[in-house]
């Protein structure tokens, strides 16, 4: 039988946090939610773990899925989706099924646009890490607004997409339910990334 | 709940093959550069961090980032192990009293190579290891205090993990050291 130390207790963790403020078209919050990521998903370990080893592997991407073969790379986990893209970055969808460590794309993805149903996708932006106390840290955030003639569009899931050659991979899915009006109300995601010793 | 997990099994085997003492330790934790690297790779951009000397380095994403596979007889990246016994802080750049490749008596272990294990999927959980052996023809006691992970990062070497632990190496004994990374949903 393994034996566990007695001395070292505490749990690590790449802790996720989300938050979601949602304005309406005047700019007022009508909705804030901080809550703690679902979870990674196993993408997240794969890629991780094709940089570590610098190997390849098979990751599913976030299409049918589909098998990929992704090898070490410069590009891999870059979440800075372009303004316009629901490709990569933090993603919104509708969709509320259970997260499980399989998932590989959200339940029902939210397109870019101002059709029905659709979100104007902003732009990703990284934070600088910073450190307070014990704990570094960084953030990722991204706005969309509702320009569409449906009123509201309500989401149900927050998904973290990454690029990885020619194709995306999902590292998180979490389950948030808000509502974005039409006419130009907004909705900013914000996950906060941190270690803590 | 999200919980990303580190555990690390270090298993003592003597130098008849008889295994001596194999603990389970949970990380401390990563440390800063792990969240520069992070964020360079994920924001595609610039990012100022320190090298193991110290030298404050300009990260860009690089094919590189995390690579921690080390070959053997080297002991500047992948699972490093050292003698200091400083609390980890969140600012650690190095370890303390790092043991270089070697049989030269004093603080020295040969290193094997770095491992890195494929992707598994058990139950809600999602598991790959890393893994090094490392043995003693030092010709004494080589005492073990912190067990550290280094990555090669574009002709750098970072360090994104520092543990504090406990091992006692005899001469002719060898050590497994393996990092357990989990996602479990």
């Amino acid at each position: 039988m393994i034996k566990m130390s007695k001395t070292k207790k505490k749990d690590l963790m790449i802790d996720v946090m989300l938050d979601v403020v949602v304005r309406d078209k005047d700019g007022n919050i009508v909705k804030t939610i901080h809550k703690r990521c679902e979870s990674y998903v196993r993408q997240f370990l794969d890629i991780l773990q094709i940089q570590m080893s610098t190997d390849q592997n098979t990751v599913n991407d976030t299409g049918t899925p589909t098998a990929r073969t992704v090898i070490v790379a410069s590009e891999n986990f870059n979440i800075k989706g372009t303004a316009g893209l629901n490709t990569y970055g933090p993603v919104v969808g509708t969709g509320n099924a259970a997260v499980t460590i399989s998932d590989s794309k959200l339940g029902t993805i939210i397109a870019h646009g101002n059709s029905a149903n659709q979100l104007m996708y902003g732009l990703t932006s990284i934070g600088a890490v910073s450190v307070v106390g014990s704990t570094a840290s960084f953030v990722i955030s991204r706005t969309w607004t509702n320009s569409s003639s449906t009123n509201p569009i309500t989401v149900n899931e927050v998904g973290l997409y990454c690029k990885g050659g020619s194709y995306y991979y999902m590292l998180d899915r979490t389950l948030s339910t808000f509502a974005i009006a039409n006419g130009g109300a907004t909705a900013t995601v914000t996950y906060t990334i941190s270690v803590t010793v | 709940m999200a919980t990303f997990k580190i555990y690390i099994d270090v298993k003592v085997t003597d130098k008849d093959g008889k295994i001596h003492k194999h603990r389970r330790v949970r990380c401390h934790s990563f440390v800063r550069q792990m969240m520069d690297v992070m964020a360079c790779q994920m924001g595609q951009d610039t990012r100022s961090t320190k090298d193991y000397l110290a030298a404050s380095i300009n990260c860009t994403p690089q094919t590189t980032a995390f690579d921690v596979s080390s070959i053997s007889g080297a002991s500047l990246f992948g699972i490093l192990l050292g003698s200091g016994q400083t609390p980890v802080d969140i600012s650690d750049y190095k370890m303390e009293g790092l043991f270089s490749n070697g049989t030269g008596g004093g603080n020295t272990l040969m290193y094997g190579a770095c491992c890195t294990g494929k992707v598994a999927i058990v139950g809600s959980t999602a598991t790959f290891v890393i893994d090094r052996t490392f043995v003693n023809h030092s010709g004494g006691t080589v005492d073990v205090h912190e067990i550290g992970l280094y990555n090669y990062y574009n002709s750098k070497y970072f360090l994104l993990e520092r543990t504090l632990h406990d091992i006692s190496i005899a001469d002719g004994a060898y050590v497994n050291v393996t990092y357990t990374i989990t996602i479990t949903v």
